[in-house]
């Protein structure tokens, strides 16, 4: 079942950054494009000229595309089965490093850039590892069935936990495409770290990458309020996503230090709950 | 300095590209039975799924683009 599970995702995850690119084209009073324009541009792209650049690392320019599309089917799969959310902060990890090998695979001086600021970016890791600190503390397991669990018993999460839940959120906005912390594909660097990989290779890219939205976004539904049917979990998931649809919309392209800036304010917030919480109870 | 980016040579046919998009999309299909009528693991159907979809995908997409015809790319549009 695994195998259909990743491609309704991947259907998902194009629809929903359709979705996304058109409630921030009617916020910003532009009409925008169709929501299926993302099938579009992974249809355009398939039959699109592809070619390795001369500077270009062949094996990983052309590797790094299938490892974005296994990591994340990876994550899907521990989802659907309940396992570890250390794993999916793994698979984030994994994440990060194929942003900088995709950067650094073509030898653009552009990619390049990308790659650098996915470095800097890793301050988002850091809210990741106090919010999965955070839900241990409070549930008492990292298995996302146990979380499941406590929730059914003890109350959505995104309630009783808020401050861990805004650091988990931040993290979701900051991967999202348009996102103020979208550092590493700013227009200043064209497309940051995927602007050699075009043709089949960016085809295969957007579609790594909407799975990917889809998997952060359902972790984030499944870890703070709980168990849901799929088309629950599918309706969930997009007003999530709607939310931070608001957020791109509204907020410029933040500078990569400001970025790195606000993702250590979030961790701040949530030693300081946590700290709270120990003291004054709650822990477990 | 910058170096100049240039084509290269077409490495994949485009017979190539389709048969490793058809035996990874059959590995996909058969894994996916087989867990699911209790024959192998489900983790190990799900492991093989993991890699050969991504193989699938992009065999897939450089299969459609290796044009064995002048003219131009067909346009999906509005």
């Amino acid at each position: 079942m695994i195998l259909l599970y990743i491609i309704l995702a991947i259907i998902a995850g194009l629809l929903f950054h359709g979705i996304h690119r058109k409630v921030i084209a009617r916020i910003q009073t532009r009409p925008g494009p169709p929501i299926w324009q993302e099938f579009l541009h992974v249809m355009k792209f398939s039959f699109k000229q592809t070619w390795i650049p001369k500077t270009a690392s062949k094996v990983l320019f052309v590797a790094i595309v299938p490892a974005v599309i296994a990591i994340w089917a990876g994550a899907l799969y521990v989802l659907l089965t309940g396992g570890s959310l250390l794993i999916i902060f793994g698979v984030y990890l994994l994440h990060k490093i194929t942003e900088h090998g995709l950067g650094l695979s073509s030898g653009s001086p552009y990619g390049k850039f990308g790659a650098i600021r996915s470095v800097l970016s890793a301050a988002s890791e850091i809210p990741l590892i106090a919010s999965i600190a955070g839900i241990y503390f409070i549930t008492g397991s990292l298995m996302i069935n146990d979380i499941v669990a406590y929730q059914a018993a003890n109350g959505m999460l995104l309630i009783t936990a808020l401050p861990i839940a805004l650091a988990m959120y931040v993290i979701i906005l900051s991967k999202v495409p348009y996102s103020p912390f979208g550092i590493i594909e700013a227009k200043e660097i064209v497309s940051g770290n995927k602007t050699e990989h075009f043709g089949a290779f960016r085809a295969g890219l957007e579609i790594g990458f909407a799975l990917k939205t889809f998997v952060l976004l359902a972790v984030f539904v499944t870890v703070f309020i709980g168990a849901m049917p799929f088309w629950m979990l599918l309706a969930a998931t997009l007003i999530l996503l709607m939310t931070m649809s608001f957020i791109c919309a509204l907020t410029p392209m933040l500078s990569p230090y400001d970025a790195v800036t606000i993702q250590i304010g979030v961790i701040i917030i949530v030693i300081v709950y946590m700290a709270f919480m120990a003291v004054f109870g709650g822990m477990p | 300095m910058i170096r100049k980016t240039e084509n290269t040579e077409k490495k994949i046919s485009k017979g190539q590209a389709s048969a490793a998009a058809f035996t990874a999309a059959l590995i996909c299909i058969l894994a996916s039975v087989l867990a699911f009528t209790g024959h192998i693991d489900g983790w190990l159907g799900a492991a093989i799924v993991i890699v050969a979809f991504p193989i699938f995908v992009i065999s897939l997409a450089v299969a459609l683009r290796e044009s064995t015809k002048d003219g131009d790319y067909p346009f999906v549009g509005y």
